[in-house]
């Protein structure tokens, strides 16, 4: 569920965080803030604003030692935000790459014969694992470790790969086996740590030791980064994971297969993890519970902590924990009467999750019937989306209301209505909601539009096989996450197979 | 009427405008006799006489094909913009969107791509290919008929038609951009009057896709033998399609009507007429005041203010073009590549792109939109710098003369800069002159000429008489730049305007037609866009943010990313909102 304080094109600056930046320069006494150059926060906050928030967190990490009490509970509370944001981002990209990569992988197998990949068959497998289809990717683990054309160093990571499938089978025993055993290249090591902690059958100190040496190498490849990511977040320790994402150039492709030809070009097929974008959107939400926990103590960052805590801690899969934090802050009599309305729809989902799942949908509909708020109705309309719960009521109420205003203004709830289609797989529905939202003068930038729509929007695009608008989105995008560029080979690769053109150009 | 327009000078125009929709709306008069017993009698022999002279004409007159069945109603006119006037109507001679858009609406392939990608039947109603991929034997519909020529009964459609379009398509004297897409084809032969089989040389990636090309009549053209511009053909044109030319008139304004007897069933629309506009910025206002009914292409600046009115959609549209400006390497001045870097590192297409196009749009690096396929995400643009560009053309031997113009061997780095008329929006006009004003800082003169568009047309692509020119180029999905850059492409009418000619370049064109494997011509490309990057036949500009809108009115508009009006056959206006 994307819970972000609204943006709206007449001022980007999130209400909340406007509400408690004014709430906590009364409790110090100062003016408005002014933000100058020299403002950490306040340069941050213009770049959170402009959605840029891998260098809006930069900013304020490198600034945090350097500030005062008072100002490092305010940074971390907006780095709790910033995080939660680009979470939801990562997670809404890791399902577009999915859409677009497993067709790509699929397709490049099923290519003939002569000049087939042998490696797509490996990165397929580990896609499938990464989106939780255990059995078909344990199919194709075991052929790539029967696969004597396939270095050994992969089929060593194959094996790796089949030990997690048949965790995930709860064939325990013989997953340990085929992770047992030591040595091999700093890869299979990795693999084999980063397999262990996420099935959690290896003390944290072990797997801290295990990326620790492997950090201190002066060159790492790009596979070996994401499993040092997965690692130290296993380990508990997201603060280092992200000195590795940082140092990385998250656009390399994990791996390049070359073919050698007698004559002529010689092919190369760049090949990419696609685990790297969840483990992102997962690293971020961790830093964001962190941040949000430093914030909390601060009694006032705690109102504000709370709400997002709230947030960070159900996408985490801590329901319990995030009800706790969301009743605190609905019991706080001065939280403003929308964000107590967005708290509220986040209680659904939680309880949603929690398998209440009558209980949620009623509370979703007696909401949305009494809402006005845009902002409130889209939190409503991405819990359903989230949670992929039938909402008919809530949908016709929402309904209503777009077609009353101005898209533009309801940008936010076409989002969360085009979000709700996507997810129920109504591509031209989802195509036409996010459309109507979109700031067509400023097409593709994610300052004008929310980079997570603009992932969800390009996911529809490429589903409706209207590839060329996906690249596009992603083209500008890769200007600010790099990463995405997994998702523009990928489309680019299906693109040039599916495409059926007869070879033609005009002069405009 | 707005202010603002009274002041324009366009205001003629936009009165023309208006009374032309004025017309459109007029009132039909409508007969209602009087009640009374001499009436009513007078009105059944009426309706007697009428309905036994529909029965003799029935009899005589062959029934049209039948309606589409999908409940949803005919009638109404759609309006829409165009850049300028299309130089031919014929889908073989020409090179330009305007001309496309009209033969899509007019003609018809052997098969056709669907919304899905996918191909379907059109004049060709099923196929077979063999094993070896070489050869394609098409099994014709035998219910197609040619649009009739005024006083002619329409004819049927058959093989002979589609050989003869082949004929003609390959004909050395017929001047067509198709031959180098066709040239993989050996030979199309007739084994029936409704069975074509085409014989590849090779088999090649996406075959059937190919034979989407349009089908032209064996009786249509005033010459059998080869198809030139001044062929009637090319001006009045005639064919299988859901529309048919009614009339070109004296504005320019092209008019069609459905064709009553489509095979796919009569298209909804009436009538579709294309309104040319010398002006771009007047566009939007004539879609505002229901002089139209849809944009074509929405001026990036006019954007907010179509997307505020909600009796307008925008749809996203043409992501596969970019602007640039092209070199004439036959002047020895830009032959030489490093003056051709020296003038895109002057540029600053990044302050243009945001000063003129309120930034809407992307800087591109090569000969590929960034929404291609083939666009090699490593190749960065070539960065700005008019030391750079200094420094480029010192290298290449220029030294800066007393007016601080360059100069080699006596002769100065001026050119003339020919730009089109019809693409004289108020952005394209402060483009040129920062391209001027740019360069000059670099030491190249730039002498600014535009001119009509037909006249432009014949000075770059016939005549070669340009130094340096301004245009956008639209691509479809494939991604296939052999007619811009392989050399084989100089020439009269042809693509490759510039005369750029480069082996390794020619090689790996060739490379990429011959191949069948998707990633190996993935790689050429990559390759292809970094050498034309780093050469420079032309100076790559940007991709604009591309829409279309059109009023509400219209329903189910599904417009195909490159021939625009594929579907239109399908839109519809509801019948209160038709004039």
């Amino acid at each position: 569920m994307t819970r972000r304080a609204p943006c709206n094109r007449l001022s980007f600056a999130p209400l909340f965080v406007r509400w408690f930046v004014i709430a906590v320069a009364v409790a110090l006494g100062t003016s408005a803030p002014v933000r100058g150059a020299d403002d950490p926060l306040g340069a941050a906050m213009k770049l959170y604003e402009k959605r840029r928030y891998e260098q809006a967190g930069r900013i304020l990490e490198d600034a945090l030692a350097r500030l005062d009490a008072e100002r490092r509970a305010q940074a971390q509370l907006v780095l709790g935000m910033i995080y939660l944001r680009n979470a939801d981002l990562h997670e809404a990209l890791a399902r577009t790459a999915a859409a677009a990569e497993l067709d790509y992988l699929d397709k490049l197998l099923k290519t003939p014969t002569e000049g087939r990949s042998r490696y797509a068959r490996l990165y397929l497998a580990e896609a499938l694992l990464a989106r939780g289809n255990a059995a078909a990717a344990g199919r194709h683990f075991e052929q790539v470790r029967a696969d004597p054309g396939i270095e050994s160093q992969y089929r060593a990571i194959a094996g790796v790969g089949l030990g997690s499938v048949l965790w995930a089978r709860r064939e325990a025993e013989k997953a340990r086996g085929l992770w047992s055993g030591a040595g091999g290249t700093a890869e299979i090591t990795l693999a084999r740590a980063a397999a262990q902690g996420r099935a959690r059958v290896v003390d944290v100190k072990s797997l801290r030791r295990v990326a620790d040496d492997a950090s201190r190498a002066r060159e790492s490849s790009p596979r070996a980064r994401r499993y040092l990511i997965e690692i130290y977040l296993a380990a508990g320790a997201p603060d280092q994971a992200l000195a590795v994402a940082r140092a990385a150039d998250l656009g390399l492709a994990s791996y390049v297969e070359r073919f050698k030809v007698a004559q002529g070009t010689a092919k190369s097929i760049n090949f990419y993890d696609l685990a790297l974008l969840a483990d992102l959107a997962q690293l971020y939400r961790e830093l964001a519970r962190s941040r949000l926990e430093q914030a909390a103590a601060d009694a006032r960052m705690k109102p504000s902590a709370e709400y997002y805590l709230a947030e960070a801690l159900s996408g985490l899969g801590s329901g319990e924990e995030a009800l706790r934090y969301a009743q605190a802050f609905l019991a706080r009599p001065q939280a403003p009467a929308q964000f107590r309305e967005r708290a509220r729809a986040r209680q659904a989902l939680i309880a949603h999750r929690q398998g209440r799942v009558a209980e949620a949908e009623s509370a979703w509909t007696a909401m949305a019937e009494k809402a006005n708020d845009p902002e409130v109705l889209a939190d409503i309309v991405l819990g359903c989306a989230d949670a992929e719960a039938r909402c008919d009521k809530v949908l016709a109420r929402v309904g209503q209301v777009t077609e009353a205003g101005d898209g533009r203004r309801y940008q936010r709830l076409n989002f969360a209505l085009g979000s709700y289609y996507l997810r129920k797989k109504d591509y031209a529905r989802a195509i036409s909601y996010m459309e109507a939202g979109r700031d067509k003068s400023n097409k593709n930038k994610i300052e004008a539009n929310d980079p997570e729509m603009l992932a969800g929007l390009a996911e529809a695009y490429y589903r409706t096989k209207k590839f060329s608008e996906g690249l596009e989105i992603f083209f500008e995008m890769s200007k600010e996450f790099p990463v995405v560029r997994q998702i523009q080979e990928a489309m680019q690769g299906v693109y040039s197979m599916e495409q059926r053109s007869a070879g033609d150009v005009k002069i405009l | 009427m707005n202010p603002k327009l009274s002041e324009s000078t366009s205001e003629e125009r936009m009165k023309r405008i208006l009374r032309t929709g004025y017309k459109m709306r007029g009132h039909i008069p409508s007969y209602s006799p009087k009640s009374g017993p001499f009436q009513v009698i007078l009105k059944r022999i009426l309706s007697i006489t009428v309905l036994g002279l529909g029965a003799v004409m029935a009899l005589s007159i062959p029934a049209h094909a039948a309606p589409k069945a999908d409940g949803r109603p005919d009638g109404g006119v759609l309006n829409y913009s165009e850049y300028g006037r299309p130089a031919t109507l014929d889908p073989i001679t020409s090179n330009e969107t305007i001309s496309l858009r009209i033969t899509e609406l007019v003609f018809n392939g052997l098969v056709g791509i669907d919304e899905k990608q996918e191909l379907v039947p059109e004049l060709a109603e099923r196929w077979e290919a063999s094993k070896d991929g070489r050869v394609f034997t098409f099994f014709l519909r035998k219910d197609v008929k040619w649009h009739p020529r005024e006083g002619e009964a329409p004819r049927a459609f058959t093989a002979d038609d589609v050989v003869f379009t082949y004929n003609i398509m390959m004909h050395p004297r017929t001047i067509t951009p198709l031959k180098v897409r066709y040239e993989f084809i050996e030979k199309v032969e007739k084994t029936g009057d409704y069975t074509v089989v085409c014989t590849l040389k090779r088999p090649i990636l996406n075959a059937l896709a190919k034979f989407s090309f349009k089908i032209i009549p064996r009786h249509g053209l005033a010459n059998p033998q080869y198809l030139t511009r001044e062929d009637r053909f090319a001006h009045s044109p005639i064919g299988t399609g859901p529309y048919m030319l009614q009339t070109v008139t004296g504005d320019g304004e092209v008019v069609l009507v459905a064709n009553p007897d489509y095979f796919k069933g009569r298209a909804h629309i009436d009538k579709f007429i294309a309104r040319p506009f010398a002006d771009q910025n007047i566009m939007a206002q004539a879609l505002m005041f229901n002089a139209i009914d849809m944009i074509v292409l929405v001026n990036p600046r006019n954007l907010p203010e179509v997307q505020g009115d909600k009796r307008f959609v925008l749809q996203p549209y043409n992501a596969l073009s970019y602007s640039f400006f092209g070199y004439n390497v036959r002047n020895p001045l830009l032959a030489d590549r490093r003056v051709r870097q020296a003038i895109t590192a002057g540029v600053n297409r990044q302050e243009m792109l945001d000063s003129f196009f309120n930034g809407q749009g992307t800087v591109i690096s090569g000969p590929f939109a960034p929404g291609s396929w083939a666009y090699n995400l490593d190749v960065k643009p070539l960065p700005f710098g008019a030391e750079r560009g200094r420094a480029l053309l010192a290298e290449a031997g220029f030294k800066p003369g007393a007016d601080g113009i360059m100069e080699k061997d006596g002769k100065k780095l001026a050119f003339s800069l020919k730009v089109p008329i019809e693409k004289e929006s108020e952005a394209v006009k402060r483009v040129v002159l920062a391209f001027q004003n740019y360069l000059r800082n670099v030491g190249v003169a730039i002498k600014v000429e535009f001119k009509e568009w037909q006249a432009w047309k014949e000075d770059v692509f016939l005549e070669h008489d340009f130094d340096i020119m301004f245009a956008s180029w639209v691509f479809d999905d494939s991604a296939d730049i052999s007619s811009l850059f392989h050399s084989a492409e100089i020439g009269a009418w042809k693509n490759n305007f510039g005369g750029y000619s480069n082996p390794e370049v020619d090689g790996l064109i060739v490379e990429s037609k011959l191949t069948l494997d998707h990633e190996k011509r993935r790689t050429i490309n990559r390759k292809l866009h970094a050498i034309l990057a780093e050469e420079q036949p032309y100076a790559f500009l940007w991709t604009l943010t591309n829409y279309s809108a059109y009023h509400r009115k219209v329903r189910r508009v599904q417009i195909h990313p490159y021939k625009f009006f594929s579907f239109a056959d399908e839109w519809f206006i509801p019948t209160g909102e038709q004039k």
